[in-house]
């Protein structure tokens, strides 16, 4: 077990002055499926969000990544390791269209530089049109066909959610956050993420999933992970860990029917 | 061939108002050729500012230091190391250039507003230098600059002199627009709606911030090279913070988000300047030259309110606007 895992948290810590956001943390992960991560507010699951997608450093402790030290890594830097995310308080590229917000997640292949794009060298041009390709076809495989060259920010909220889906699938990521990724959705709406669930990790994504909505991540996960107060209150497949009175108690009866 | 016609129609307008600009200048009597080539090297260092501001979001309230590198450089190369004037203007640009590569290294590894606080201080301290040093001159500056030559053509006149700054000023807007229409612009636009989206994104935002650092700085040291081979003089007024200041204006009232901001904004701001020069002290006798700057408030106020997206960037949505209203041909069935 300890050999194939794929991801793994050792004593992953984070402190805000003087109050431990995530206290001595370990995790472990196989490579695929959906992995939940629930706990009642302040639980510190945003952080533990954070840290593994770059965007805050650990106090103390490790994050690897396919047998690789990934601690500390720039959001870029976890990007190119195949961690892409997403963003609870959507943060689209408002004044770019549609298609350039999923393209720039795609600039790396691309190359030819900042010196070779002024002077106009046509060395990238070939590979900017395959990005296109790739991101018309992505964009499709996503529900917003036709909508390629509209202003991002000009998209209804729910189709801007789905642009950042697409954004975060461009970089073929390996491992996949979402971060409350059915806040502000209608119920029809969230009703084709548990269809996405399943095509994304048919391709063989892992997803770190985050959400407030209980039901749903106890209804798409294959196994949900629950924190209170920093650290591991309980783990293991999703009907377990519903049943788990520890669980029940620290949700204080809110609804935890699978 | 037909997208070849898209691609360089805005040229063409560009290169057509430049060549009108002598024809109108020299009959208007509110103008003259020397206010043209003023307007001309302003907006040259403005476009560096709206690539810098505008399109990567980082504001910097030291463009004139980089100017004033451009400036000094090909004073002292000329006057007291023999080079011609080009040298001058080149070694500038690289001295400008690896300046902002180092600031930048430093200044965008921080997360935060750093780069506004580190361009101020970069100025305030370069224009203290310049007035102390001998080698700059000191208080007095220096004088007797050579004019700018193309090998044995000397450029003299404003109308000459105007010609050669406004073909470096399409250059540079080629250069911009370049920069801004690739893989590498969408990305700077992309950091500058949302930096951990486009971190997360795997956009190296220090690298891309210092990228454009470094290029607004080239564009302001060439700008300010042009300035000191035309008056033939330097000193530290040209490092001036008043002078940062008016080109982030320049850029906010021509338009940040487009690079015709840049020559947009440095006709508006400098007609105004000159309006206001020449009525205010007509309107009462005690008022003088120094509210200048409260009718330049007076401008980005105006501006900020009524057409955020600057002159320019409000034309240009205008414009689009009604392409999009037009019937659109279908090119693509999806």
């Amino acid at each position: 077990m300890t050999d194939s895992a794929w991801l793994r948290l050792v004593g992953l810590t984070k402190r805000f002055g003087g109050v431990s956001a995530v206290d001595d943390l370990d995790l472990e992960h196989r490579a695929g499926g959906v992995l939940g991560l629930i706990g009642p507010n302040g639980a510190g699951k945003t952080t533990v969000f954070n840290m593994l997608s770059g965007a805050i450093l650990p106090t103390s402790g490790r994050i690897e990544l396919d047998g690789h030290d990934v601690t500390g890594l720039r959001p870029d830097q976890m990007n190119g390791r195949g961690v892409s995310r997403t963003f609870q308080n959507l943060e689209i590229f408002g004044s770019l269209s549609v298609i350039d917000n999923v393209l720039v997640a795609r600039e790396r292949y691309v190359r030819g530089g900042a010196l070779g794009a002024m002077l106009g060298l046509p060395s990238g041009r070939r590979a900017a049109r395959e990005q296109e390709a790739f991101a018309r076809e992505l964009l499709a495989r996503n529900g917003l066909v036709g909508l390629a060259d509209e202003p991002a920010a000009s998209l209804p909220y729910g189709l801007q959610r789905r642009v950042e889906v697409a954004r975060a699938l461009a970089s073929q990521p390996r491992l996949l956050l979402l971060d409350e990724p059915l806040a502000g959705l209608s119920r029809a709406e969230s009703t084709s993420f548990a269809t996405l669930m399943d095509q994304v990790t048919d391709e063989g994504v892992t997803v770190l999933l985050v959400e407030h909505d209980v039901t749903t991540v106890m209804s798409v996960s294959d196994r949900v992970v629950v924190l209170d107060h920093g650290s591991l209150l309980a783990d293991g497949p999703p009907d377990a860990v519903a049943a788990d009175p520890r669980v029940r108690a620290a949700y204080l009866g809110e609804e935890l029917d699978a | 061939m037909r997208v070849l016609v898209t691609k360089l129609a805005p040229y063409a307008v560009f290169v057509g108002v430049l060549l009108l600009v002598p024809a109108v200048f020299t009959r208007v009597p509110f103008f003259t050729m020397a206010n043209a080539v003023q307007m001309g090297i302003l907006a040259i260092a403005t476009l560096g500012l709206v690539l810098l501001a505008g399109f990567a979001g980082q504001i910097s309230i030291g463009q004139a230091a980089f100017y004033g590198i451009g400036a000094y450089s090909s004073a002292i190369l000329t006057t007291r190391a023999g080079m011609p004037p080009l040298g001058g203007v080149v070694v500038g640009a690289v001295l400008c250039g690896l300046a902002a590569y180092l600031v930048g290294s430093f200044i965008f590894r921080v997360r935060g507003h750093y780069l506004a606080l580190a361009t101020l201080a970069f100025g305030l301290m370069l224009g203290n230098i310049a007035r102390q040093l001998e080698i700059t001159g000191g208080a007095s500056g220096i004088v007797d600059i050579p004019q700018l030559a193309l090998g044995p053509l000397i450029i003299t006149g404003d109308l000459r002199y105007y010609y050669l700054v406004a073909a470096v000023l399409l250059v540079v807007i080629v250069l911009a627009r370049n920069l801004v229409n690739s893989a590498f612009g969408r990305s700077l636009r992309a950091l500058g709606d949302s930096e951990i989206a486009a971190a997360s994104s795997g956009v190296d935002l220090a690298r891309h911030k210092r990228v454009v650092f470094v290029v607004a700085a080239v564009f302001a040291s060439v700008a300010g090279s042009l300035y000191a081979h035309w008056v033939t003089f330097v000193d530290y007024h040209t490092l001036d913070l008043l002078l940062s200041i008016q080109l982030l204006i320049m850029a906010t009232v021509g338009g940040l988000r487009t690079v015709w901001g840049a020559p947009v904004g440095a006709f508006l701001v400098l007609t105004l300047s000159q309006a206001a020069q020449e009525l205010l002290p007509r309107l009462s006798s005690n008022i003088g030259g120094e509210f200048e700057i409260a009718v330049f408030g007076l401008a980005l106020i105006l501006v900020l309110l009524f057409l955020p997206s600057g002159v320019a960037g409000g034309v240009l949505g205008l414009l689009k606007r009604r392409r999009r209203t037009a019937p659109r041909v279908p090119t693509d069935a999806s």
